[in-house]
């Protein structure tokens, strides 16, 4: 697959005037001429296949938004090349927008005081579509994500779900090539949210197209993307499969075991084991339950039960799969807050 | 698979349609809030009261100054306020600075249409909602100011282009006012500033050949003149005939000059447009 969006050495700086504090402090910061840079996005490499659903991770003001922003032609970079489609966003900005649909979670499209349908009826002119294809994707979009019930409600009545059913509409209803989801299922409920994601690998199977999504809800990743950059402080610190960042991040694997009553007495068990220098680390043992880390590059699931099993005999066992949780964790960890 | 980019309309006219549209949308919010409009034009209907009184008084017992009579100046103050704040409506700046604020902004620039014209298209549907309702608000005006026929048929004719060519200067410079809204976080302050000097300059409080010489000269080479003195001054026959198509002319430069410094204006704020928040 070609690449659709290509990043080099991509680069975003914001200038500031610099802020006095104490007396006078106002006064200073008018009169001089001072200013602080941000270095929002500092040399970002990436492409994005199409077809592709890619996730782009990383804490708060890691450069996400930024980032997404220069993509779509929002934010003019400072530095650094950036194609999507072939164009150069900012400069070909109206061609761009053609092909892009966006949502950002944390803020509408929508226009506030119409009703959601005049919403829609704007984007199919703003976006020249003809009016069969308009009438033929605001049905689909409508029967999908089943926004009959407040169709003619204006904007501001919407709840937050249903606001945001809106917007993915909005997004769709041009049939965009690539789909930014800023932050997508941010405030929404349980079932608000697995309805968000089922769209969204809807349109990706079904319409081929490309996601790009930035999310700090976990399983946002873990149900639909494969591929994951992470990005923090304005540069990548990783970026590939979903299943690769998990092993080089979190390696371990834990054994949670039931032990069955004999021969070894409760409570002698893990030394038992640590003595018999099983191939893995004997982490606790509370209430009969022992709990094993292994590195599952070196050491198979099975090799470890059966070290196990050969001191102490298995009533029942489950393994736990590292959750890109302690992913985050470890990578966001070696850095201060944000 | 995406079948709509082959099928769509192109060519210099491609967008029309959405500027049509989100004129109609401006001018449907623009009723949704119409007590706000209510609410100004009352303003507007006491200072056309106030105006009469105090030019009635100023003429005292002389019919005609500078060879016009108090009739005819007392129906220039009551159109010249009414039109004035017809296309005076600080409503599109606040909804874009507001926008700008939030980071909303972001969505209007990342339409396959272009920035300008779609603030145009809002600036365009305000001002038609205002004339509206300035237009139903006649007969409440016709009670306290004073309203009458054009000086000659020639002269309605004239007026009806002039006034749009003044709606089109007017939304020109509003379009500044709103641009202004990249570089300063604040814009309450711009606009009562600029309500205030450009009703000055148009002439709404006295007419511009009141003005003394040099304050004339200054008047006359402001876009402001353009937006309500022109129109209203044809309309009761201070302007005539050659006079006339000047003016109408000057209005369409002032288009084109405020057209150029917007472009210019925007390729500039384009390179600072912050958005804001996450």
């Amino acid at each position: 697959m070609p690449p659709v969006i290509r990043a080099e050495g991509l680069t975003k700086h914001f200038r500031r005037p610099r802020r006095f504090d104490g007396p006078l402090g106002t006064l200073r910061t008018m009169v001089t001429r001072q200013y602080e840079e941000t270095r929002a996005v500092d040399g970002v490499d990436f492409t994005v296949s199409a077809g592709e659903l890619v996730a782009y991770l990383g804490p708060n003001g890691a450069g996400k938004s930024t980032t997404i922003k220069m993509m779509t032609g929002v934010l003019v970079p400072t530095g650094g090349l950036l194609e999507v489609n072939g164009t150069v966003p900012w400069r070909d900005r109206e061609r761009n927008a053609m092909h892009i649909g966006v949502v950002f979670g944390q803020r509408s499209q929508l226009w506030w005081d119409l009703p959601l349908i005049d919403s829609l009826a704007m984007l199919g002119k703003l976006y020249r579509l003809p009016h069969a294809t308009y009438r033929r994707n605001l049905d689909r979009l409508v029967e999908l994500l089943d926004v009959t019930p407040f169709l003619h409600q204006p904007v501001r009545q919407l709840s937050l779900g249903q606001r945001m059913r809106g917007d993915l509409a909005a997004a769709m209803l041009h049939e965009p090539r690539i789909l930014y989801l800023d932050e997508p299922t941010i405030g929404l409920d349980a079932v608000a949210k697995v309805r968000m994601r089922d769209f969204v690998a809807e349109m990706n199977r079904d319409n081929g197209t490309t996601v790009v999504l930035t999310t700090h809800d976990l399983v946002d990743v873990e149900t639909l993307c494969d591929r994951v950059v992470v990005i923090d402080s304005g540069r990548v610190l990783y970026d590939g499969k979903l299943a690769d960042l998990k092993a080089r991040y979190a390696p371990h694997r834990i054994l949670v075991a039931q032990l069955a009553a004999e021969p070894v007495p409760a409570g002698t068990r893990a030394g038992t084991l640590r003595s018999s220098g099983i191939p893995g680390e004997v982490i606790s043992e509370e209430n009969g339950v022992l709990r094993v880390r292994f590195e599952a590059a070196r050491v198979s699931a099975q090799e470890i039960i059966a070290a196990v099993n050969e001191q102490c005999p298995l009533a029942d066992l489950t393994i736990v799969e590292p959750d890109l949780e302690d992913v985050v964790r470890t990578l966001y960890g070696d850095r201060g807050a944000a | 698979m995406p079948v709509g980019a082959a099928t769509r309309q192109d060519g210099p006219w491609r967008n029309v349609p959405a500027y049509a549209q989100i004129i109609r949308s401006r001018m449907k919010t623009a009723l949704t809030y119409r007590q706000n409009a209510v609410f100004t034009l009352g303003i507007v209907i006491v200072q056309i009261f106030i105006l009469s009184r105090v030019w009635t008084a100023l003429y005292g017992d002389a019919g005609t100054v500078n060879g016009i009579p108090l009739s005819e100046m007392l129906l220039y103050l009551t159109l010249a306020n009414l039109q004035g704040w017809a296309v005076q409506d600080a409503t599109v700046c606040s909804y874009l600075w507001e926008r700008i604020r939030e980071g909303r902004i972001a969505f209007d620039l990342l339409r396959p249409a272009g920035f300008i014209p779609q603030v145009i298209a809002q600036l365009v549907g305000s001002a038609l909602m205002m004339t509206t309702f300035a237009v139903v608000a006649l007969p409440v005006v016709a009670i306290i100011g004073t309203l009458g026929a054009p000086a000659s048929p020639a002269a309605f004719g004239l007026w009806l282009v002039s006034l749009l060519c003044g709606i089109g200067v007017a939304v020109m410079l509003n379009l500044m006012i709103c641009l202004s809204a990249f570089w300063t976080t604040e814009i309450n302050g711009t606009m009562m500033l600029f309500s205030l000097i450009s009703q000055f300059f148009a002439g709404v409080f006295v007419p511009l050949s009141y003005f003394p010489g040099l304050l004339r000269t200054v008047a006359e080479h402001l876009p402001f003149q353009a937006t309500t003195y022109t129109p209203v001054a044809i309309y009761v026959g201070h302007l005539e005939g050659a006079d006339a198509i000047r003016a109408i002319g000057v209005q369409l430069v002032w288009i084109a000059v405020l057209a150029l410094v917007a472009r210019l204006v925007w390729s500039r704020a384009q390179h600072r447009v912050v958005v804001q928040g996450g």
